[in-house]
């Protein structure tokens, strides 16, 4: 296909493995770790157990804390009361606000691909913004405002917090299958008789879906990893899941911490894949 | 601007009355376009009419103003006797095929024909035969269940027809129809679609830029310019019968002879002499005038011929097959200006570079509305 | 214009229908978005309060501040500490730019020679990590660097060193983190820049007797220079207010602007000096952003 000579090209493969490597190993490296037996030295390799797994999940409430499963030993001593409402938390704050995120952001998507007013473009490139500008900007500005409207810190306001930069992700996602469809379609379905309600629905939302779907699975992940913001909109009743995680990591209490990193990661993961799956080019 | 229509006034109101309608709008920087400017236009029913021109003049803006996808700033457009303004495009009676087909990338062949029939809300039995005679009728039967995605270019444009025509509009709206067609199937699709519409008896009307293709398939042709009409006519008048030098240029092949009337001929500035023959000349003496020639009324001229002659040198020959075509450069070769006159023989004609002697019929020499 | 006088055109509503569908996402981002920001600001020009919070009294005194300009009446004496940890925090971010930009190149430039399908999945590939919490990604390197980390347990396990390396808390330590938080914002426009490279220009330089370095640098750059500029941006301006980072991995000495900024407002509980401080990282970032499609216009006006 390219006329490189071989060893640039196998000097470029080389690097691509390296690349690949750097991206993956600490990763994985994590994930190895978490299984290690070994309460003191993290590092240190001890043997293999799936003890935190199950100190997690008993954790969480997802079993028994009495079970055999959970049974090596001090549980009691590592039992943490707050990691099952961080991580409730994060369920309802990553699917409310991915939800209310996908509603508006494909509005805007919709609206901006359809109609042309004076100053469309500033207002299309104002909309990246929020997704450009380091998080903890945002987080203090949302921080301010509340505070300056007296709003109590809790799920809702990081919920807001949430909503303003995924609907941005969420129209560029959409704006983009909506750029790649066919505009004559919808004329088409208009001179064949159909409203502008029956177009949207029989026409522009069937191919629309794929985008929307992974826009709001985008949304989710992204809500559920954030911590910046969650750390300055959350207030003390509402901690997330990462910001949980982010003191237990600086008071470096146990090695559960590597399991919920890793079954964090898991989660976020499979959400994303499977979005970007549907996300795939099809055939136009 | 208007001329003459060219129909016999036989009580048979047009289907389509276009009264002055003007479309602008702004371009992204701020220009103004004016893509139609005031234009007037009866479309008979019954009849297989084509707007003729080249990009940019407004054809396609006309067709989209009386779909129904946008509204004339200025004028209106009627159907079938009533002022379309402000009815949207599901509204109107009319229906359209694509440049591009528009078809449902989601929904089979009879998903696409039906659609319109759903939306009306058509029982379903009536759709199921309905849909079968439409596919009969562009010569496809029994390919209900083929996905978009599996047809040929020919195949899709023949769904996209069904679809309209399924609908029973009162005018059918082509754009650009053959555009995204090979040759061999353009040829082919010119004589379905002229076929469809004697058949169905319904009003076509079709947009092109291809003169071949508007003389072939219609029974009134408009050419348009820049945003408006330059003549309309059958095609045998838009052809033999030029109004102006666009028109005489766009559609075939012509010579133009600019200058002034002398007499009972045209004299060039180059020194050519036209004879002309048309009445009330001597009424407008020393008025600057355009005359046209078509190259297939010249002919190579014989040694004792009585009718008028051009002298000049052979610059240019392409042989076609059927005949050749040839540019000549009339009187002296050196020195000042010279009229080009393009000539298509038949047989033997002299080599580049000799000289030539063309003889024509004054009666074929056209005097063209002067362009300010 | 023509000689007779044109219809009048109608003025073209300013709401034009469908235009409902922007209310929601306008009304967020105004509410949400630059109603904060401008109360950011606006707090940066005023008093702090005694209890945290804010008097509505007009005073510069926060910019004087972070600029390092003297104060009489607060007996401050010229400090530049806080310009300091601007310029400390604009390195570290240069230098993961840097860093990330040499690291992505050759990645970039082998995915866009593959054929499409082998694109799609390296693409996401590359992306997937991303993805991952950054939480977590930061807390992998301190697994890594710390003392009793991977690479000094492997160290020292292989008798190579008998003391622990220190490579945590240091600059250096919150580059590489930031690197691999960032590397696939750079990948992604370089590989769209490089992606559109005709290589045929490539093959044309060659023919013309450039070697290979010539080439690069006179055909490969000039071509690949808006998916650089992007995604140095891309890179830099997220790395210049990183906060977990620096918190987690960099040095307590070694003050960035996020924990900077996070101190200000949730222990020191100065939001004048923390909104100044605010304010001036949105302008910078502003500022790299309006040169970044500045840079993007005059490359499409370069048509070649």
């Amino acid at each position: 296909m390219s006329l490189r000579p071989s060893p640039l090209k196998a000097a470029l493969l080389a690097h691509l493995w390296l690349f690949f490597l750097f991206l993956y190993l600490p990763i994985a490296m994590l994930v190895v770790y978490s299984f290690n037996d070994n309460a003191v030295s993290m590092m240190t390799w001890n043997g293999f157990t799936f003890d935190w797994y199950w100190r997690v999940l008993a954790n969480i409430g997802l079993i028994s804390p009495s079970s055999d499963l959970a049974g090596s030993g001090n549980l009691q001593l590592y039992s943490d009361p707050n990691l099952g409402p961080a991580a409730l938390n994060s369920v309802i704050v990553a699917l409310g606000s991915a939800s209310l995120a996908t509603v508006i952001g494909t509005l805007s998507a919709l609206g901006l691909a359809r109609c042309t007013f004076p100053g469309k473009l500033t207002y299309r490139t104002a909309l990246y913004l929020p997704i450009v500008i380091p998080d903890i900007v945002l987080g203090i500005a949302l921080l301010v405002f509340l505070a300056a409207l007296s709003f109590p810190l809790g799920r809702v306001s990081v919920i807001l917090a949430h909503t303003v930069f995924l609907a941005s992700y969420v129209t560029v996602v959409v704006g983009a299958r909506l750029a790649g469809m066919n505009t004559a379609l919808e004329e088409a379905s208009a001179d064949l008789g159909a409203s502008p309600w029956i177009t949207f629905w029989r026409v522009t939302f069937p191919q629309l879906v794929p985008g929307i779907v992974g826009g709001f699975l985008l949304s989710v992940v992204i809500s559920f990893d954030d911590l910046v913001i969650a750390y300055f909109t959350s207030g003390v009743g509402a901690t997330t899941l990462p910001v949980y995680l982010f003191g237990a990591i600086k008071r470096n209490v146990s090695p559960e911490i590597n399991a919920i990193s890793v079954l964090m990661m898991l989660l976020s993961m499979v959400i994303v894949a499977l979005a970007l799956w549907l996300r795939r080019p099809t055939r136009a | 601007m208007m001329s003459a229509p060219p129909f016999p006034a036989t009580g048979t109101t047009p289907i389509v009355c276009v009264s002055a309608a003007s479309k602008s709008f702004h371009t992204p920087d701020g220009r103004l376009v004016e893509a139609l400017k005031a234009v007037s236009l009866d479309i008979p029913a019954g009849r297989f009419t084509t707007l003729l021109g080249p990009s940019g003049c407004g054809k396609t803006t006309l067709l989209r103003l009386i779909g129904g996808f946008e509204e004339p700033t200025g004028g209106g457009i009627f159907i079938d006797g009533k002022l379309m303004e402000g009815i949207p495009a599901h509204h109107r009676p009319t229906n359209t095929v694509f440049q591009h087909y528009g078809l449902f990338p989601h929904l089979t062949v009879a998903g696409n024909v039906a659609y319109g029939l759903e939306i009306a809300k058509v029982p379903k039995a009536e759709i199921r035969q309905r849909v079968a005679e439409a596919l009969e009728m562009v010569r496809l039967p029994g390919m209900e269940t083929r996905k978009i995605t599996q047809l040929s270019g020919g195949q899709q444009q023949r769904v996209a027809l069904a679809r309209a025509l399924v609908l029973r509009p009162k005018i059918l709206l082509l754009d650009e129809p053959m555009a995204a067609l090979d040759r061999k199937l353009r040829k082919e699709m010119q004589t379905e679609l002229k076929r469809l519409q004697h058949e169905l008896g319904i009003a076509f009307l079709c947009v092109t830029h291809d003169q071949e293709e508007a003389l072939s398939m219609s029974d009134l042709v408009v050419v348009m310019n820049r945003g408006q009409i330059e003549q309309q006519g059958t095609p045998r008048q838009i052809y033999d019968q030029p109004e102006t030098e666009f028109v005489a240029g766009f559609v075939g092949e012509i010579s133009l002879f600019r200058g002034r009337i002398v007499g009972d001929s045209l004299q060039t500035e180059a020194g050519t002499t036209l004879l002309i023959d048309a009445p009330g000349l001597a009424s407008s003496p020393d008025q600057p005038v355009t005359a046209c020639l078509r190259p297939e009324k010249l002919a190579l001229a014989k040694p004792d011929s009585a009718t008028p002659l051009l002298h000049g040198t052979v610059r240019d020959a392409t042989y076609l097959g059927t005949a050749t075509r040839l540019e000549v450069s009339l009187g002296n070769s050196e020195g000042g200006m010279s009229d080009t006159v393009i000539a298509t023989l038949h047989g033997d004609s002299p080599a580049i570079g000799q000289p030539i002697t063309l003889t024509y019929s004054p009666a074929d020499v056209r005097l063209l509305r002067h362009q300010g | 214009m023509t000689s007779a006088s044109p219809p009048p055109i109608p003025r073209r509503p300013l709401l034009r229908p469908g235009m409902g569908k922007l209310a929601p996402g306008f009304f967020l981002f105004l509410c949400l978005f630059l109603a904060p920001v401008l109360i950011v600001v606006v707090y940066s020009l005023l008093t702090r309060g005694t209890y945290g919070g804010v008097v509505w009294h007009l005073d510069l005194d926060s910019y004087a501040r972070v600029l390092g300009l003297p104060n009489e009446d607060e007996l401050r004496d010229w400090d530049f500490v806080y310009l300091g940890i601007f310029a400390k925090s604009a390195m570290i971010a240069a230098a993961t730019a840097g860093l990330t930009l040499l690291m992505a190149f050759p990645a970039a430039w082998y995915i866009a020679r593959q054929p499409d399908r082998r694109k799609f999945m390296l693409l996401t590939l590359v992306t997937l990590p991303f993805f991952v919490n950054a939480l977590v990604r930061v807390y992998a390197w301190m697994l890594i660097l710390r003392a009793d980390g991977l690479i000094n347990n492997l160290l020292m396990a292989s008798g190579l060193i008998d003391q622990p390396l220190h490579l945590i808390y240091t600059p250096g330590a919150v580059v590489v983190a930031m690197v691999y938080q960032y590397l696939p914002f750079m990948v992604l426009p370089l590989f769209a820049s490089l992606e559109k490279m005709d290589l045929r220009l490539l093959e044309a330089s060659r023919d013309l007797g450039a070697s290979g370095s010539t080439t690069f640098r006179r055909v490969v750059l000039p071509l690949a220079m808006p998916g650089i500029v992007a995604g140095m941006v891309l890179v830099f301006v997220p790395a210049f207010g990183n906060f977990l980072a620096p918190t987690l991995i960099g040095g307590a000495k070694d003050l960035q602007l996020g924990p900077l900024l996070a101190q200000a407002f949730l222990s020191a509980r100065d939001w004048p000096f923390g909104s100044a401080i605010a304010t001036l990282l949105s302008a910078v970032v502003l500022l790299c952003l309006f040169v970044m499609a500045r840079s993007e216009g005059r490359q499409a006006k370069e048509v070649v």
